[in-house]
């Protein structure tokens, strides 16, 4: 209980920082600061591009879920982790790849477009694979029942198969959706401003906090809405009925087959083979590799403890929720979530807020760089931790204490081996998060603390993309050699 | 009275080698039940759904009131066939309420009726109380009971019952079996039903057929085909039997138990069934069967089996309560009712057949 309450708090106490700095403000000033029509155009722009992303991604993920699951192609292994790569690249590396693209000459995308096509590309994942569950575990039997019952394929198709995956569609959708909002890299790359954008540009340029604050507030309060408004939607939404195993590959036409190869292999070849590929070329423009060493040890110095710190805090957390379950123990679980869905910028300005009036010994140390990267990405541990816990029947522990063996060594000998692949999964999701976190890193780290993840970014936000090549290369290569096994991990438990 | 089903050389395999079907032939009368039995793997289910027409046939024809569905260059989608299908797990509609699951079917109809027919097959099923419930708040009798309300709300003048009361515990199922029997029967409903459980086929169908690796084995009453199986596969898998090596002479055989009477004339060397409870246990001292002795005794409650050696085979007795033998008590054993010759004494059958029973 106690280090959930230490999370809890964790998560809470340098939001409420946020809201005293932000309240501090002169009510007659603040009013003139915010209703600005600069304001609402940040709102419609963060909207814009969000919903832009989404309808991206549902071109991509629906029609890629479908031909991976309804075709013979449910049969090919890997195919499922072809269409989830992307997965593994950073937004802001796919922003990078787009921007580099043209070589700074010519015509390149940028602004709107660009940061939807780079969001776009590497966030269909988290839609796919929410889909691609649904529709695995969607009985067969209820599509039948509506043939039988008159119904044609189409209004089959409308009026069950659709109302059956809403809940995927709006897991996935709000994952995207919070994405978006939380992006930073993609948007200051592409110079299209956001509120994630504009709270960095008023952190940074002006000395007056307050409309940062207020701005991270308010782009908190979105977040909290996306959340909201999905509980809201998925009240009342019901299991998909009782998955019965396919006994055989689905009939489809061929064509059908084939296109879904070629849609897998399109969209994970373009989400990860353009930015290997522009990456690798500038690397050939022959810019020093000597930054990369340091900057990769930074990166593993904040990512490596956080991640450790991570599974250290799951471990009580999951198996307060799972073998103790109240309410208390499920509110704090959800505070561990809303630490994962509020928006970066806004979390790193209430940590600094919260650093300066309460905490001026952890203000930019790496500990309060560490503790940050774990709290906001907790919830990235808890999950394969929660279910290792499930798959452990608490029969298993009271057998070894039948046996005569103590907490101690039950935990040593009965718990952690069987949790121990779930804590090591937890730990590297945390790690991966980590080392590709760009704001929390730029606005909490030490001074001169370079990362792999900032350093790409600046030279990449200064055009000098031949120098930002090696530290991209770096980053690609970290998440592929962790994003593998951690989905095949993931196809497994199925 | 044309057939409301008629099923015509239906064959289908999914993989080359292992047909799932392969050639059966059956109808089904108006207001007629018919049940498919046979073990897990035996294309009963498969027969059901290319009945349906959730899956195509590779040859030949399904015939549906009057109309081909299947055949012929013709293949009628699921939808077009006005056939109920109940499925084993019900598939009920999670996103809809028990009302709007059974008006599901009823789309084509003017919007005011459907919900005055849906309320009427829900009363038919005692369920109208639960009408604005989801499936997942209703017990398991119920969800079946609301799965055939919407199978039959249509009014198809055929209903696909798939293994559709195995998902109930016993007690529940025997209950729920009878009402929808009687269901079935008040609105002249024909019915296929496929099931492993030969209780559920004897006691549901007016008919039933036994299939075995993708054919029909043997059609008939249920009486008939208890009574007089037609092989030692269907002996044994409508209950239990004793297969007796005998030499047969037209109307009687010599058996290792003596003389007895056949229900169906044989010659040569054959093997009969004798069901347990058509062997009779009498005291040592009687004059008439054969010398034995009891090996052992399972009390049932309402009646009692035992196993008896004689002349150096065992057989299965079923007797009732009052049955005095024990293990180790001399007996004689008599054979009270006619046997049937099910093959011929050579025929050896496939490993694994003997006790083929509903395994799942």
């Amino acid at each position: 209980m106690l280090p959930a309450a230490g999370v809890a708090a964790g998560v809470l106490l340098p939001l409420g920082y946020l809201g005293v700095r932000a309240l501090e403000a002169d009510p007659a000033e603040l009013a003139a600061l915010l209703l600005r029509p600069q304001t609402l155009a940040l709102l419609g722009r963060t909207l814009g591009l969000a919903a832009g992303v989404l309808a991206f991604d549902l071109l991509i993920a629906w029609p890629l879920a479908w031909l991976t699951v309804r075709t013979p192609l449910v049969r090919v292994p890997g195919l499922a982790l072809v269409g989830a790569l992307p997965l593994a690249v950073p937004g802001y590396v796919m922003a990078y790849a787009l921007l580099a693209l043209g070589g700074g000459r010519g015509p390149h995308l940028a602004g709107f477009w660009g940061a939807l096509l780079a969001l776009g590309l590497t966030t269909y994942p988290y839609l796919y694979l929410n889909l691609r569950t649904a529709l695995l575990a969607l009985d067969p039997g209820l599509e039948e029942a509506a043939r039988s019952l008159g119904h044609r394929p189409a209004s089959v198709f409308l009026r069950v198969v659709l109302p059956a995956l809403r809940p995927a569609f709006l897991a996935g959708g709000l994952l995207v959706a919070l994405h978006v909002l939380g992006d930073f890299g993609v948007v200051s790359l592409m110079r299209y401003p956001t509120f994630s954008y504009a709270i960095y540009l008023q952190y940074t340029a002006s000395f007056d906090r307050t409309y940062a604050a207020w701005l991270a507030l308010m782009l908190l309060a979105l977040a909290a809405l996306g959340l909201a408004l999905e509980a809201r939607l998925l009240r009342g939404a019901r299991p998909l009925g009782r998955p019965r195993p396919r006994r055989r590959p689905p009939p489809a036409p061929l064509w059908a087959t084939a296109l879904g190869a070629v849609w897998a292999l399109l969209a994970g070849g373009l989400g990860v083979g353009l930015p290997l590929a522009v990456a690798l070329r500038w690397l050939g423009a022959g810019a020093g590799l000597a930054g990369v060493l340091p900057a990769a040890a930074h990166s593993l110095l904040a990512s490596l403890p956080a991640a450790l710190l991570a599974a250290l805090l799951a471990y009580p957390l999951a198996r307060l929720e799972v073998r103790r379950p109240s309410p208390l123990a499920g509110v704090l679980a959800r505070v561990a979530y809303f630490g994962y869905a509020v928006p970066p910028l806004a979390l790193a300005l209430a940590w600094i807020f919260f650093g300066l009036r309460a905490a001026p010994f952890l203000y930019q140390t790496l500990a309060m760089l560490v503790l940050a990267y774990t709290l906001h990405f907790l919830a990235e541990a808890l999950g394969p931790v929660r279910s290792a816990l499930y798959q452990t029947p608490r029969g298993l522990e009271e057998a070894a204490r039948s046996l005569g063996h103590r907490p101690a060594s039950v935990f040593l000998r009965v718990v952690l081996p069987s949790v121990g692949p779930g804590l090591a999964a937890g730990a590297a999701f945390v790690f991966l998060s980590a080392m590709k976190e760009l704001p929390l890193t730029f606005l909490l780290a030490p001074l001169g603390f370079d990362t792999l993840a900032t350093n790409a970014w600046s030279y990449a936000s200064e055009a000098m993309f031949a120098e930002a090549a090696p530290y991209a290369l770096a980053l690609l290569a970290v998440s592929a050699a962790l994003v593998g096994p951690l989905l095949g991990r993931r196809r497994d438990r199925r | 009275m044309k057939p409301v089903l008629r099923v015509q050389d239906l064959a289908k395999a999914y993989r080359p080698g292992g047909p799932a079907v392969a050639g059966v032939s059956f109808a089904v009368a108006p207001g007629e039940i018919f049940a498919l039995l046979g073990p897990s793997g035996s294309g009963k289910t498969t027969t059901l759904r290319l009945i349906a027409g959730f899956e195509r046939p590779d040859r030949g024809e399904v015939w549906i009131a009057g109309r081909q569905a299947s055949g012929g260059g013709r293949f009628l989608p699921p939808e077009e066939r006005g056939v109920g299908y109940v499925f084993q797990d019900h598939a009920l509609f999670p996103h809809l309420t028990v009302l709007e699951n059974v008006m599901f079917g009823l789309h084509r109809r003017p919007p005011r009726r459907r919900r005055a027919r849906a309320l009427e097959v829900l009363d038919l099923v005692g369920l109208t109380v639960f009408k604005d419930r989801r499936p997942d708040e209703l017990s398991g009798g119920q969800q079946q009971r609301v799965a055939l309300a919407r199978a039959i709300a249509p009014g198809p003048p055929l209903v696909l019952l798939d293994e559709a009361f195995s998902s109930l515990d016993a007690g529940l199922r025997e209950v729920t079996r009878a009402e929808v029997r009687a269901l079935l029967k008040a609105t002249g409903t024909s019915a296929v039903l496929v099931t492993h459980d030969q209780e559920e086929a004897l006691s549901f169908a007016d008919r039933l057929g036994v299939m075995r690796a993708g054919r029909l084995v043997q059609v008939g009453t249920p009486e008939e085909v208890y009574h007089l199986p037609a092989t030692p596969f269907v002996a044994r898998f409508l209950g239990h039997t004793n297969l007796v090596p005998a030499r047969a002479h037209g109307d009687w055989a010599e058996t290792p138990l003596g003389r007895v009477p056949l229900a169906r004339p044989a010659e040569g060397a054959v093997r009969l069934s004798i069901r347990p409870e058509h062997l009779e246990l009498l005291p040592p001292q009687a004059a008439e069967g054969v010398p034995g002795r009891v090996r052992s005794r399972a009390f049932k409650g309402h009646d009692l089996t035992l196993e008896v050696e004689a002349a150096g085979r065992r057989y299965r007795v079923q007797a009732d309560y009052r049955s005095r033998f024990f293990p180790g008590d001399p007996v004689r054993v008599r054979v009270r009712e006619p046997a049937v010759a099910v093959g011929r004494n050579a025929e050896a059958e496939p490993p694994g057949v003997k006790r083929e029973r509903a395994a799942d």
